[in-house]
């Protein structure tokens, strides 16, 4: 990789970025204010779309605590759930939202809470933990609860019977607004929103794709934030024109040769869910290390993909179905490895999350996957999503600089295990 | 009365080599089932035997290599036998997708271990009707799955004959369970669980007779029950509660006459129905089980008077319907459903003002002097 470039290492897209944010929690703040709209807590990969066809607001607890993490604010919400009996090893998503929720009701001064829910929706094609997450906050905030059972993607399942079953709760969810709200549903606005949807999941998954270039215009870590609109906002068409106006940034970095760093040496795929409290050290240690990442499987989670207008609701139960998390391991490894090969890519850093199972159980198949399989070197890091006390800052980066080493070294051969 | 309880334990702890003496005898296949909730009937009705497969309790030391050490004992205990060869035999491996880890876990095992018959199967997390078309689809997959293995078909006249065997065995577990209530100490809950157990990795047809026998000898036993606390154990939702803590609760003073394992009134508290097609009858039983940690009870969540517990209702009601002082909850580690929910039971059992007391068991749970001296003052709690 030549080291002659231009360095650009802040997207000007981040200030986009940043206020699309800002006005989204604002609109929330003001909407709970007035009590002009009922709001709704959700899961990412949720059948959302109804939500937003039915003029909810629509606020993810998920992007909340990752918001938190990287504030250094989740410690304290995870420490309150403690005291209330729940475990130090339980998803530290969930105890940073049911922390907040308690210092919220109790009037312990959460940082900037979500305004509080009228109803929740869950989907457990994440995980089953989280269905049992939002019991306690329909406990705490006593609001209604609607879970949509998402059966697991597995060999032998036929998928029109997932599609099948998933579509006939979103029958059932469509009828409980109705009477929730008063309001009939509205399957022209549904269309509208999927369309928006599809639009903005094309740019989303097109700006992604960008890091193809080689060398990469930005790194993975400077793309990921821009997960949040293709999650939470989706349903605006101002969305797609964030995603379009990103992707001409990129454009013209790539044109005018500028790149996130000094001294990029290895283009390198990143597993797991980010560790939110520790991105600035990760960043700045990566960098020192000539460590540029690249891309990770864990975009696909935000990709909604399957959204098309022309079949609007048969689309949001696909994307309820086919959502990343809830794919077998074998599609994943395979995924994995096509990664590697659309991103030219040369080595791997899988990161532990030790709250999250449902990421962190297969992580170590899917490195020794992809190693075997390419003749890539992997390593494994351990940490967590947002609760900083599972995270050794010096052993992190100790076994990052012995990585960075082995790659020096060159190369690692086939079927060398994961270190 | 001891000496079949101790054949039944002895069956139980070479649990791995009885799979390959019956083969031996018989020539037959034999899948192991992860628990929970896998229909065995199903299984039995295709002419193989189903097993129930318990990790082995002892240290961890492959699985870690696998594993994050904060996956639950019931997991990493399975794995570690899976890597020591103990289920070479077996021909093949079913399972119940019942939690995110024995979920992401089991795929793992389809792929670095090869059988000859893998099965995955998802019970809807809703329990309610909107479930039932699915999990009868899954219902019927399993039995397509089981006839081209076996080439043998499941007729609706094999599946009742497995299920009436089965409802047998449950039976005969209620019985044995309600001696527990009706003469307290008679049997000890470590017999029982085991005694329990072996029943999942035997034959049914040669457990039932030896269950029979084992209840004609507790009716005829002079044994006198004292006067002493009775409480219900709770917890430890899938894998085998440990001896030591059971004794250690019964020698303190206390006699254990309820309970939820797994290996216990979850495995028998009910029946599947026996008329009309057995497949919808299974469906049917699937979704009337024991409220469970895991599942999901869309009503208690949508309407107004809402319960913060279905599965703490159910323990709490059990308790006041058998007159029983106090609950015991056993907490194995990393058990992220049980754990979840095990706030919400203790508030439950608050509410009730049902005296209550928490051990960890697991893998690393610490010594039993610290569980002795945690029982000996819950107990002369529950004395006062």
């Amino acid at each position: 990789m030549g080291t002659q470039a231009k360095i650009g290492n802040r997207l000007e897209s981040q200030n986009r970025l940043g206020k699309l944010i800002a006005d989204h929690y604002q609109e929330a703040r003001e909407i709970k204010e007035s009590g002009r709209k009922p709001i709704v807590w959700t899961t990412t990969a949720a059948p959302n779309e109804i939500l937003w066809a039915m003029d909810f607001c629509v606020l993810f607890p998920e992007a909340y605590a990752a918001t938190c993490g990287a504030r250094h604010a989740a410690y304290r919400h995870c420490k309150i759930t403690e005291d209330k009996g729940y475990e130090h090893h339980l998803c530290t998503y969930c105890r940073n939202g049911l922390g907040s929720t308690l210092a919220d009701i109790e009037g312990l001064d959460p940082f900037d809470p979500l305004p509080a829910p009228d109803l929740l929706l869950v989907a457990n094609n994440s995980c089953s933990l989280i269905t049992k997450w939002w019991e306690h906050l329909s406990h705490y905030w006593n609001v209604p609860l609607i879970h949509i059972d998402t059966p697991y993607i597995i060999p032998g399942v036929p998928e029109k019977d997932v599609i099948g079953h998933i579509k006939n709760q979103i029958g059932d969810l469509i009828r409980f607004l109705e009477e929730f709200t008063g309001k009939k549903f509205d399957h022209d606005r549904l269309r509208e929103v999927v369309k928006n949807g599809s639009e903005s999941a094309k740019g989303y998954t097109d700006m992604i794709k960008m890091n193809k270039h080689n060398p990469a215009p930005s790194t993975y870590f400077d793309l990921m934030p821009h997960n949040f609109p293709n999650l939470v906002l989706r349903y605006k068409p101002e969305v797609a024109d964030h995603y379009r106006l990103m992707k001409q940034e990129m454009n013209e970095r790539i044109r005018e040769g500028i790149v996130p760093f000094e001294n990029m040496k290895y283009r390198v795929y990143w597993d797991g869910i980010p560790y939110w409290f520790a991105m600035r050290f990760l960043s700045k240690k990566l960098q020192s290390l000539g460590i540029c990442l690249v891309t990770s499987a864990y975009s696909q989670l935000f990709a909604f993909d399957r959204s098309d207008p022309a079949r609007p609701l048969d689309s949001v139960a696909e994307n309820t179905a086919y959502f990343y998390l809830n794919r077998d391991v074998r599609y994943k490894a395979e995924y994995t490895e096509q990664l590697y090969r659309d991103y030219d890519l040369e080595a791997g850093i899988f990161a532990y999350a030790m709250t999250c199972k449902p990421f962190s159980i297969t992580m170590h198949y899917i490195a020794d996957y992809v190693q075997k399989k390419l003749g890539v070197l992997s390593t494994i890091i351990e940490g967590d999503l947002v609760d900083d006390t599972f995270f050794d800052e010096e052993k992190t980066g100790i076994r990052l600089e012995t990585f960075a080493e082995a790659l020096e070294s060159n190369k690692p051969s086939v079927g060398k295990s994961v270190f | 009365m001891q000496l079949i309880l101790d054949k039944l334990k002895l069956r139980y702890s070479r649990r791995n080599t009885e799979i390959v003496k019956w083969k031996d005898d018989t020539g037959g296949k034999v899948i192991g089932c992860l628990p929970m909730y896998f229909p065995e009937e199903f299984v039995h009705a295709a002419g193989l035997l189903p097993v129930t497969l318990f990790g082995d309790d002892g240290p961890i030391a492959h699985a870690n290599r696998h594993l994050m050490t904060n996956a639950c004992g019931a997991v990493r205990g399975t794995f570690e036998d899976l890597l020591l060869g103990k289920y070479d035999d077996l021909d093949g491996v079913a399972a119940v997708l019942i939690c995110d880890q024995v979920r992401f876990f089991f795929q793992v095992w389809s792929l670095d271990h090869e059988f000859d018959f893998f099965h995955q199967m998802w019970r809807p997390f809703n329990i309610d009707q909107s479930s039932r078309p699915f999990l009868l689809n899954e219902l019927k997959r399993l039995k397509s799955a089981l006839e081209e293995f076996t080439g043998n078909a499941i007729t609706p006249d094999k599946l009742c004959e497995s299920i009436r065997l089965f409802n047998e065995t449950r039976s005969l577990m209620r019985a044995l369970n309600d001696i527990r209530k009706t003469r307290p100490g008679l049997l000890k809950a470590s017999d029982l669980v085991k005694a329990i157990a072996a029943g999942m990795i035997m034959p049914k047809e040669e457990y039932n007779s030896i269950l029979k026998e084992l209840i004609t000898q507790t009716r005829d036993s002079d044994y006198e029950s004292g006067e002493k606390p009775k409480v219900m154990v709770c917890g430890h939702p899938c894998g085998m509660p440990e001896e030591e803590i059971l004794d250690l609760i019964e020698e303190m003073g206390a006699v254990i006459v309820g309970d939820d394992f797994f290996t216990g009134s979850r495995y028998f508290s009910v029946d599947v129905p026996c008329s009309g097609d057995p497949v919808e009858a299974y469906a049917d039983f699937l979704l009337n089980l024991i409220p469970c940690t895991t599942y999901h009870y869309p009503q208690n969540w949508i309407g107004q008077d809402r319960s913060i517990s279905t599965y703490g209702d159910y323990v709490a009601d059990h308790v006041r319907e058998n007159g029983i002082q106090g609950v015991i909850l056993l907490r194995e580690m990393y058990c992220d459903p049980f754990d979840l929910e095990f706030v919400m039971l203790k508030k439950k059992l608050e509410e009730r003002n049902i005296v209550h007391i928490t051990l960890n068991t697991g893998h690393e749970a610490g010594s039993l002097e610290t569980q002795r001296t945690r029982i000996q003052g819950y107990l002369e709690m529950l004395n006062c």
